[in-house]
C-alpha cells in the first residue's frame, strides 16, 4: 500500500512537472538542488520592486498597528509580526513589499491554507505549526530550503526548533518560536488562600496530591477555579492530556508515528486526573478558549493554563498581581506540550524564482527577529544565542520559566496525519469530560482511532 | 406541411437561443458538479494531488459500515417500530382496494428495508467506521425536527398578530422581517457576544428568572439549543412572510359567515385559517427542511461543530473531511448522500402534495 | 412539488392590488380604542424585544473601544463615538470586501434576472420540439442542494485556475432554476394577443423579448432580483471555499474571519461597526424595497 501509494505520487509528480515543463519555459522539471541553486542566483536588481504575499495565523489587529515600525509598541502576537511586516516593507535593502498584513485566527487558519494550496494560489511565504509540516512536506507543497547558500544560520537554532523544520533529512521550514503550556497565575487569589512561599510568591503543586489538595483549599477559602482550563472547542484538553502522560513517564504517539500507546494506565491515571478537576469543581468545564481567558483576566481562577503568547498580554493587561511559571510536574518527569511556529514557502505552479527568493529574504528576516518576536510575546526563541541574550532573559517574567525554555518543552511527533490524529485523541478524552462517556471505553476507542487515522 | 416543419425549425433556433444561456451555467454548475461527485466518490482523492486512486465503493463502506457489525432486534428499537408503523399505515388503503400505487409500494418497500437494515449496529469491541458521520447526521436531524415546528409555529404566530389592516403594521412586519436580511456572520457576531455569559445581555436578562450563567456555545447541553434560538431569530421573518401571504389568500367573507354565526376566535382559527393555511404550512416545512439540512455557517463561525461534537452538522463535516483532512473523495461521497436524503424528503413532499391536489 | 402547483395562485396575487378594503369589526367605539391600545403596546414591546440583538449591535458600535474592553455595556452606549465608524473605512479590508460584495451581489443580480428571464420566456412562449423535457430537467434541479455540491465544484473550479476571482464567485449562483420557473409562470400569463400584436407589426422574436416582454415582466424581475440580492450577499460556503486571499474575501467570509477570538474584546467596538456596515446595503435595500422583498419570497416560494 505504501510503495503504492509512493510510487503514485512520484509518477504524478513527473506528470506534473511535465506539464509545467510544457507549460512555460522558464522552469523546467528542476530537482530541489537546481531549485536552490536558481534561488540562490537570484541577483538584488532582480529583487527590486518584488512584491509577495504571505499568509498567517495571529489573527488581525490593523487598528493599531497601522503604519507602525516601532517593534517595542508590540503587545501581542498579532502586533508583533504585523509591527515586524511594517518594519521589512520599510527598511529591507531589496525593495521587496509583503502584502496581506492580516491573518486569520488559527482554528480556520488551516483550511484557508489548504484551500488556497489546491485551488493553485498559495501565498508566497506561510505560517505552519512545525507538526503539520509532514503532511506538506510529503506532498511537496512546499520547497526545499537551502539555509546555507541563503545565509540562514540554522545552526544558531536549538535542537528542538531544528527538529521542527526537517523533513526526510532536508530542511522545508524556517523556525520562528518554540512555545509551550505554561501555568499563569493569579498572585492575589494563591495569596489569599495561603499558598505562599515563605518569601510571598506563590506556591504552586509539586504533585497530583498536592494539586488537588491546593485546589480544595482556593475552593474553600475564595470559592473561586483553581484552574481555568479551555475544555471546550479548544485542543486545550488535549495539551494537558498529553503532558500529564508525558510526565508519568509514558508516550501517546512514538517518535516516528509507528507506536500508539494511548490505552495505558498512565493515560487512564491523567484522564482521571483531569476528570477529578471537573467533578470537584476546581475547573469549569464549559469554558472554551475566550471564556477561561476571559475567565482568569477576571479574577474568577488561581491559575489559568495557557501557553507563552500570552505572558505579555496578561503581564500588561491583568488587574491583579500576574505571574506565570513551568506548569507544575505533577508526576515524575518534568513536561510540558510545546509546538512550534515556523515559515514555509508554498510551491507555485509558476515556479517564479525571483519570488521564492524575496519570500525566503522575508523569512530570513523572521528568523533574524525571532529576538523581537519572542520578547514581544513571551515566545521562545529558536535561536540559541537569543535564549541566552541579556534582553531576553531580563524581558518581563521571562525568568520564571527559564525550565520550560531548556528542559520541559515536549513537542508533539512530527508525523503525517498528526493533525487527525490529535483530534480523534480529543473527541474522545473530551467525551468525558463533556458527555460523561466512561474513561476505559474513551481510551481504547481513541487507541483504535488513531491507529487508523495514522494507518492512513 | 412544410410550413410546420418551417415553423418547428425556426421554433427550435429561437427556443435554443433564448434557453441556451441558462441551459449552459445549468449543465455546467449543477449537474456536471453532481456526476464528478459521483465520480470523485469512488476515489481516494487528495485535495493536494497527493492520491487520486480508484478504491471502487470503499469510501461508502467507510460511511455505513464498522468493524465487528451484527445485526439485532433491539438496535433503535423505538424509530424502527415507528417506521414500521408508518409502512402498516400506508398499507391499510391499499390492502382494503386490493391495488397499490408504483410510488406507495416503493415508499412501503424502502420504508420496510429501512426499518431492517437500522437492525445494523458495531457488536463488542466494534466501532463505526466513521462515528463523525453518524453524529453530524443525527444532529441534522435533530436541528431540523426542532427548529421546523418552532420556527413555522413562531412565523404563524406573528403573522397572526399582523393579520387584519391594523395601522402600524407594516413597521411591525418590517421589525420582525429584518434579521432575515443579515449575513450571516453578522448575525452570528451579534449573537456570539450576546450569549456570552459574562459579558452578554442575556445572562443578566436570564438572571431576573433565577437562571444562572449558561455558557450556551461552549456548554455540550446546550450548544445546539444557542445555535437553533440564533437561526430562529435570523430566519422566521422569511416564514412570517410567507404566512402573511397566505393569511392574504383567505377569503374573507369565511370569517365574516362565521362571525354572523356566532363563531368565537378559536374556532375560527381552527377551522378557517388552518384549513385555508395548509398548503403554505406545508411549503414552510419544504423549504424549512431542505434548508435545515444544509445549516453550516451559523455552526462553523459559532461552535466550529464542537463542544465534543454536539453541533457538528452535516455540511461541517463535509467540509472538515475535505478542507481539514484533504480527503475529497470521502467527502463528495457524503456530499452524495446528503443529496440522495434531501432528493428522498423532497420526493416525499412531492407525493404529500399530490395527494392534497 | 409546491411550486409546481402553486404558480396560478402566486402570480395572480402579483397584480393583486395591495390595499384590500379594511374590514372593521363593528364595536362600541371606547372598547376599540383601548383593545387597539393594548394590541399596540403589546406590538411595540414584542417588536423592541425581537430587534434588541441588533440594538445592541449598533449600540456597541456607538461605544468607544477603550470602555468596552473593561465591562460589558447595555443597551444605550455610555458613551457616543463615530471613531468605529470611521475607523471601518480607514484600517483594514472591509471596504474591499464590501466593494467585492457589491460588484458580486449586483452582477449575480443582473446575469441571473436575465438569463431566467430569457429562458422562462423561451418556455413560456416559444414551441420547439423537447421543451417539455428540457424544461422538466430544469425543474428537477430545483431538487439538487447547491450547498452541499460544493466539492466538485470546488475541484472544478481549481482545474480551471479559476479561485479568487470574481467569476468565481459569480459564476456557480446564476443557475437557478427557480427563477426560471417563476419567469415562466410570470410569461405564461401573459396573454396570446400582445405577442401576435408585435408579430403583426414585424417584430422578432428578440425586439418581442426587449421591447414588449421585458418591460411586462419588471415587477416580477425586480422580486426576483431582490431576492437573488439578498441571497448572493449572504452567500457563505462557498466564497469561504473559493476566496481564500483576504483581498478576495466578500463582507460575509470577511466579517465571519474577523470574529474568531472574543477574547480580545480590544476591538469589539469596531468589530460590531464593521457588522453594522457589512448590513448597512441590505438594511437600505430592505427599507426601499421591503414590498417586492417581500412578495419576491411570497412568490419565489410559490406560496400555496
Amino acid at each position: 500500500m505504501r510503495m503504492k501509494r509512493i510510487a503514485m505520487t512520484t509518477s504524478s509528480f513527473a506528470v506534473a512537472s511535465l506539464l509545467l515543463a510544457g507549460c512555460s519555459a522558464s522552469t523546467g522539471a528542476a530537482s530541489s538542488g537546481d531549485l536552490s541553486k536558481d534561488i540562490a542566483a537570484v541577483t538584488a536588481e532582480q529583487l527590486d520592486g518584488t512584491t509577495i504575499q504571505m499568509s498567517r495565523m495571529f489573527g488581525d489587529c490593523e487598528e493599531t498597528t497601522d503604519g507602525v515600525t516601532d517593534t517595542s509598541k508590540a503587545t501581542s502576537e498579532c502586533e508583533a509580526i504585523t509591527i515586524l511586516t511594517n518594519k521589512f516593507n520599510a527598511e529591507n535593502e531589496f525593495g521587496i513589499t509583503v502584502e496581506r498584513l492580516g491573518g486569520s485566527e488559527w482554528a480556520s487558519y488551516y483550511d484557508a491554507f489548504n484551500a488556497s494550496l489546491a485551488g493553485g494560489d498559495p501565498a508566497d511565504i506561510a505560517n505552519l505549526h512545525a507538526h503539520a509540516l509532514p503532511d506538506y512536506a510529503a506532498r511537496n507543497s512546499v520547497i526545499p530550503i537551502d539555509t546555507e547558500s541563503l545565509g540562514i544560520d540554522l545552526s544558531d537554532a536549538s535542537d528542538a526548533a531544528r527538529g521542527g523544520v526537517e523533513w526526510n533529512g532536508e530542511t522545508r521550514a524556517i523556525p520562528f518560536d518554540l512555545h509551550a503550556i505554561l501555568a499563569h497565575v493569579n498572585v492575589d487569589l494563591f495569596t489569599q488562600a495561603g499558598l505562599v512561599n515563605a518569601d510571598g510568591t506563590p506556591k504552586l503543586p509539586t504533585s497530583a496530591e498536592e494539586f488537588l489538595a491546593d485546589a480544595k483549599i482556593v475552593k474553600e477559602k475564595t470559592g473561586k477555579f483553581f484552574i481555568s482550563i479551555a475544555y471546550a472547542n479548544d485542543p486545550m484538553g488535549f495539551r494537558l492530556f498529553s503532558m500529564l502522560v508525558n510526565q508519568q513517564g509514558g508516550e501517546l504517539i512514538s517518535e516516528d508515528g509507528k507506536t500508539v500507546n494511548i490505552d495505558t494506565p498512565e493515560a487512564k491515571n491523567a484522564l482521571e486526573f483531569i476528570n477529578t478537576l471537573v467533578d470537584e469543581g476546581y475547573a469549569d468545564r464549559t469554558v472554551d478558549y475566550a471564556g477561561s481567558t476571559a475567565q482568569f483576566l477576571a479574577g474568577d481562577a488561581a491559575m489559568l493554563m495557557n501557553g507563552t503568547w500570552a505572558v505579555n498580554e496578561y503581564a500588561n493587561t491583568a488587574p491583579f498581581t500576574y505571574q506565570v511559571a513551568d506548569f507544575p510536574t505533577l508526576y515524575e518527569e518534568p513536561a510540558t506540550w510545546a509546538a512550534s511556529h515556523t515559515w514555509v514557502i508554498p510551491r507555485q505552479k509558476d515556479g517564479n524564482v525571483v519570488q521564492y527568493r524575496a519570500a525566503l529574504e522575508f523569512a530570513k528576516y523572521l528568523y533574524n527577529n525571532t529576538d523581537t518576536w519572542s520578547i514581544a510575546t513571551g515566545h521562545m526563541s529558536p535561536r540559541v544565542s537569543v535564549l541566552e541574550s541579556d534582553a531576553y532573559l531580563n524581558a518581563v517574567q521571562r525568568s520564571n520559566y527559564v525550565e520550560t525554555a531548556l528542559h520541559n518543552a515536549r513537542q508533539v511527533p512530527h508525523i503525517e496525519n498528526w493533525q487527525p490524529a490529535e483530534d480523534a485523541i480529543l473527541e474522545q478524552i473530551s467525551s468525558t469530560w463533556l458527555n460523561d462517556k466512561d474513561i476505559d471505553a474513551a481510551l481504547t476507542e481513541a487507541q483504535a482511532r488513531v491507529e487508523q487515522a495514522l494507518a492512513k | 406541411m412544410a410550413r410546420s416543419a418551417r415553423q418547428a425549425r425556426t421554433g427550435l433556433k429561437h427556443g435554443l437561443m433564448f434557453t441556451a444561456p441558462f441551459l449552459i451555467v445549468y449543465l455546467v454548475f449543477i449537474l456536471y458538479p453532481l456526476l464528478q461527485a459521483a465520480f470523485m466518490s469512488l476515489h481516494d482523492w487528495d485535495l493536494l494531488g497527493y492520491t487520486r486512486e480508484w478504491i471502487g465503493l470503499e469510501n461508502y463502506v467507510r460511511m455505513f459500515w464498522g468493524t465487528e457489525m451484527i445485526w439485532s432486534l433491539g438496535n433503535l428499537v423505538i424509530w424502527r417500530v415507528l417506521i414500521l408503523a408508518g409502512v402498516v399505515w400506508l398499507l391499510i388503503r391499499p390492502i382494503q382496494r386490493r391495488s397499490i400505487s408504483a410510488g406507495r409500494a416503493s415508499l412501503v418497500i424502502g420504508g420496510a428495508l429501512l426499518a431492517v437494515v437500522m437492525g445494523f449496529h458495531p457488536g463488542d469491541g466494534g466501532m463505526w467506521n466513521d462515528p463523525n458521520f453518524w453524529v453530524s447526521l443525527k444532529n441534522t436531524l435533530f436541528f431540523t425536527v426542532v427548529s421546523t415546528p418552532i420556527i413555522a409555529g413562531l412565523g404563524l404566530l406573528m403573522a397572526l398578530s399582523l393579520q387584519g389592516k391594523r395601522r402600524g403594521r407594516g413597521l411591525y412586519q418590517m421589525a420582525f422581517f429584518l434579521p432575515y436580511v443579515l449575513p450571516v456572520s453578522v448575525v452570528t457576531l451579534v449573537w456570539s457576544y450576546f450569549f456570552s455569559p459574562d459579558r452578554g445581555l442575556l445572562a443578566p436578562f436570564l438572571a431576573l428568572f433565577g437562571i444562572g450563567k449558561i455558557a450556551w456555545l461552549s456548554d455540550p447541553n446546550f450548544a445546539m439549543a444557542g445555535i437553533i434560538i440564533t437561526t430562529i431569530w435570523w430566519t422566521v421573518g422569511f416564514n412570517l412572510v410567507l404566512f402573511s401571504a397566505g393569511l392574504q389568500d383567505i377569503d374573507e367573507t369565511l370569517y365574516e359567515a362565521a362571525s354572523l354565526d356566532g363563531a368565537g376566535r378559536l374556532h375560527k382559527f381552527w377551522h378557517i385559517t388552518l384549513p385555508g393555511l395548509k398548503h403554505v404550512l406545508v411549503l414552510v416545512a419544504v423549504t424549512q427542511i431542505i434548508a435545515s439540512f444544509q445549516v453550516f455557517g451559523q455552526v462553523n463561525i459559532m461552535t466550529g461543530g464542537g463542544p465534543g461534537g454536539a453541533t457538528r452538522v452535516m455540511i461541517q463535516h463535509i467540509y472538515e473531511t475535505g478542507f481539514s483532512n484533504l480527503e475529497l473523495g470521502y467527502a463528495s461521497a457524503l456530499s452524495l448522500f446528503l443529496f440522495a436524503l434531501m432528493l428522498i424528503v423532497s420526493i416525499l413532499q412531492f407525493k404529500v402534495f399530490g395527494r392534497e391536489r | 412539488m409546491a411550486l409546481l402547483t402553486s404558480a396560478e395562485r402566486a402570480t395572480e396575487r402579483t397584480r393583486r392590488p395591495i390595499q384590500a378594503p379594511p374590514t372593521r369589526p363593528r364595536r362600541a367605539p371606547g372598547r376599540r380604542v383601548s383593545a387597539s391600545v393594548v394590541y399596540h403596546v403589546l406590538m411595540i414591546v414584542a417588536s423592541v424585544i425581537w430587534l434588541i440583538p441588533a440594538l445592541w449591535m449598533v449600540s456597541l458600535a456607538l461605544t468607544p473601544n477603550s470602555m468596552l474592553a473593561t465591562k460589558t455595556s447595555g443597551l444605550i452606549p455610555p458613551a457616543v463615538t463615530l471613531e468605529n465608524f470611521l475607523g471601518v473605512f480607514q484600517v483594514g479590508l472591509t471596504p474591499q470586501w464590501f466593494l467585492n460584495s457589491i460588484i458580486v451581489s449586483v452582477v449575480t443580480t443582473v446575469l441571473t434576472v436575465f438569463l431566467c428571464a430569457m429562458a422562462g420566456y423561451a418556455f413560456a412562449k416559444i414551441d420547439f420540439p423537447g421543451k417539455v423535457l428540457v424544461y422538466a430537467s430544469v425543474l428537477a434541479g430545483l431538487m439538487i442542494p447547491k450547498e452541499a455540491m460544493f466539492i466538485p465544484l470546488f475541484t472544478m473550479f481549481a482545474d480551471m485556475d479559476l479561485h479568487n476571482s470574481y467569476p468565481a464567485l459569480i459564476l456557480p449562483r446564476l443557475a437557478a432554476p427557480l427563477g426560471v420557473f417563476l419567469m415562466t409562470q410570470f410569461f405564461s400569463k401573459v396573454p396570446h394577443e400582445v405577442e401576435e400584436a408585435a408579430r403583426i407589426d414585424g417584430a422578432g422574436p428578440w425586439r418581442t423579448f426587449f421591447s414588449i416582454m421585458l418591460p411586462l415582466a419588471r415587477p416580477s424581475m425586480i422580486a426576483l432580483g431582490i431576492f437573488t440580492f439578498v441571497q448572493t450577499w449572504n452567500d457563505y460556503l462557498w466564497p469561504l471555499v473559493s476566496a481564500t486571499k483576504r483581498e478576495m474575501f466578500t463582507i460575509t467570509t470577511g466579517l465571519a474571519s474577523l470574529q474568531g477570538n472574543f477574547a480580545q474584546a480590544t476591538e469589539l467596538g469596531s468589530l460590531m461597526a464593521r457588522g453594522v456596515m457589512g448590513s448597512l446595503p441590505l438594511l437600505i435595500i430592505f427599507v426601499l424595497f421591503q414590498r417586492h422583498l417581500i412578495r419576491g419570497i411570497a412568490l419565489t416560494s410559490g406560496d400555496k
